[in-house]
């Protein structure tokens, strides 16, 4: 049987034990690691200019003005108007507020769903442990998009519904993971030791599994973001999920798919301004992965 | 070995039995199922009488009994909007679907290990360096989003290919370039990390000291031990890209099951919809299973308990 390769981080160093020595090994990574540092300042970036671009944004996101239909990205109109005359620049801004807060809300809530379900399974095993690896399984085998998708057009659209779609769609990614981490820190000496001195239980999986469970989290966290926003994207674009007038990456494309043959820039920019959004994100979970798990695969 | 194949059966059928249970209940997740039926200016008498002829007014075990038995004959009711069987409906627009996932799987797959091993082999070169970009800003770019893009330029701007539908070799490049996208740039990214590590492995080093050219040394010592993450991450992708079709088709207008079950939510065609998210998962798992059995062909260490 092949020896398994040793802990090696991206940048050749042998791992050493995470701990206090993580943030000066973060910097150092950040320092080191180009792609990471782009991500970082992507991500703030784009999140700095959600929340305080309205502020400087010239125009009204859905106001109409119809002496400005379909101009192409001028001196006034950065990147253009679209089939209302509305500021394409202005919308992209307003949107990423939505794409966003549908990327954040939906870690943050079916992150703590999945997890709490995966440690707890992976912690008690025997039936319950069954059961939830069945379920699990089972909604892996629906493609999550076309999972979300189909939930959305059962539940409604809108922006709460869309939420509800894609933590419904999204959690078992969670439950997955945090339960094979869960298992393997399980037989560790130290959960061991708390279980042998008598601790409760769930003061155990509070104290010392979920401390260990924090760096892959954070890391398909991180990776999810972008995923979930992709995933608002799609789901707009084919009319369901955030519908027009509030501005959304998505159904901004949906509406510019109509003028494509001739002003191709409805559709490219808010395009654009998700890939690059993902791009950082993702550039910022390799970077997170590095430094703290690199053989981590979600 | 028999054993094995036998309980991973099971288990698939017990994945497919499961995945009806969740079609099922799918649809009751807002609360009453006649809404998702009906359209949505329904007086409540015609609401009521749809109600009736769908049977939702029956106790929910019956109807439950009733779903069940109806599917295992491949009965998942009328398309409303059609008028047909759901299932023949769905299977029909099966195969356009499967050739395009395979196009794109197979295009993955030939660009993908190439540049990977490249990329280990050279590690830092200029090539690598592409090579990585390149995979990074595949694994950020939206396939629609890239799937409008080319359209703009080859169809509209260079007059090269159709914008879309279903036909010959000129009507699959672009749908297969954006379905394979992604999956090539994850491919890559894993052969290339795979083979970094195997490269150091002892066997490796002592067939190059033996003398095997470094081309043999590569891809006959090093890239079939990589191999197998490749095959695990494959079927993961496989079902990203029966996911991803549903987005695409709809770009290309590709006469596809994706194609039909957005088109079928948008009319609020839900026996063809259910139909055809069954399709999918039951795909998925069976391609899954072969993939299982397949480990032990490919890496003879393997045994199944």
């Amino acid at each position: 049987m092949a020896r398994p390769p040793a802990r090696v981080t991206s940048s050749g160093q042998p791992e050493e034990r995470r701990g206090s020595r993580t943030r000066t090994r973060a910097l150092r990574a950040l320092r080191r690691n180009p792609a990471g540092s782009l991500g970082l300042i992507i991500t703030v970036v784009v999140v700095l200019g959600a929340i305080f671009g309205p502020l400087f944004a010239p125009y009204n996101p859905t106001a109409a003005d119809l002496n400005a239909v379909l101009s192409p990205p001028s001196a006034t109109h950065l990147l253009g108007t679209d089939q209302l005359g509305r500021d394409i620049l202005t919308r992209i801004i307003y949107g990423a507020r939505v794409s966003l807060l549908i990327g954040f809300l939906t870690v943050a809530i079916a992150g703590t769903i999945g997890t709490i379900i995966g440690t707890i399974a992976g912690y008690v095993g025997g039936w319950l442990d069954t059961v939830v690896m069945r379920i699990v399984d089972v909604q892996l085998s629906f493609p999550f998009i076309l999972l979300a998708l189909t939930i959305n057009a059962i539940v409604g659209i809108g922006f709460r519904n869309i939420l509800v779609s894609l933590v419904l769609a999204g959690w078992v990614v969670y439950a997955r993971v945090a339960r094979a981490e869960t298992l393997k820190i399980k037989e560790r000496e130290f959960v061991e030791a708390a279980r042998g001195l008598g601790g409760n239980d769930l003061r155990i999986i509070f104290r010392h599994v979920v401390p260990m469970l924090l760096p892959p989290m954070i890391i398909l966290s991180t990776l999810q973001v972008a995923q979930f926003m992709v995933a608002e994207a799609a789901i707009s674009f084919l009319g369901f999920g955030i519908q027009p007038p509030t501005p959304a990456w998505g159904n901004m494309m949906a509406d510019g798919r109509d003028y494509l043959f001739t002003s191709p820039w409805l559709v490219t920019f808010p395009g654009l301004a998700l890939a690059i959004t993902v791009l950082g994100i993702n550039l910022l979970g390799d970077w997170f992965r590095d430094v703290l798990d690199p053989r981590f695969q979600p | 070995m028999r054993l094995y194949v036998i309980q991973r059966g099971l288990q698939v059928l017990l994945v497919i039995f499961l995945s009806l249970n969740a079609v099922f209940f799918m649809t009751r997740l807002a609360g009453d199922p006649t809404l998702l039926y009906v359209p949505q200016n329904a007086s409540p008498a015609e609401v009521a009488k749809i109600r009736h002829e769908l049977g939702f007014d029956r106790p929910l075990y019956i109807q439950y009994r009733d779903f069940m038995k109806r599917a295992v004959h491949g009965d998942f009711g009328q398309s409303l909007r059609y008028q047909e069987p759901a299932l023949p409906l769905v299977l029909q627009r099966f195969p356009a679907t499967a050739e395009l996932a395979a196009c794109a799987f197979i295009f993955s797959l030939l660009v993908a290990i190439p540049v990977g091993v490249v990329g280990a082999s050279r590690r830092g070169s200029v090539l690598d360096a592409i090579g990585v970009v390149s995979t990074v800003i595949g694994q950020a770019v939206p396939g629609f989003w890239l799937g409008l893009i080319l359209i703009y330029f080859l169809s509209v701007k260079l007059h090269l290919l159709p914008t879309g539908g279903y036909g010959g070799f000129k009507h699959f490049v672009m749908p297969t370039l954006t379905l394979a996208a992604y999956t090539t740039a994850q491919f890559t990214r894993l052969t290339r990390s795979t083979m970094i590590d195997v490269l150091s492995e002892d066997y490796v080093r002592t067939a190059r000291s033996k003398g095997v050219t470094d081309r043999r040394a590569l891809y006959k010592h090093a890239l079939r031990n990589a191999v197998i993450p490749l095959i695990t991450i494959a079927g993961l992708q496989l079902g990203r890209m029966l996911g991803g079709v549903v987005v695409i088709e709809t770009v290309f207008s590709w006469p596809g099951l994706g194609r039909l079950i957005v088109q079928a939510l948008l009319n609020r065609d839900f026996t063809v919809v259910l139909a055809g998210v069954l399709l999918t998962s039951v795909t998925y798992s069976i391609i899954n299973f072969i993939i299982d059995l397949s480990y032990g062909y490919v890496d003879p260490r393997i045994r199944y308990g």
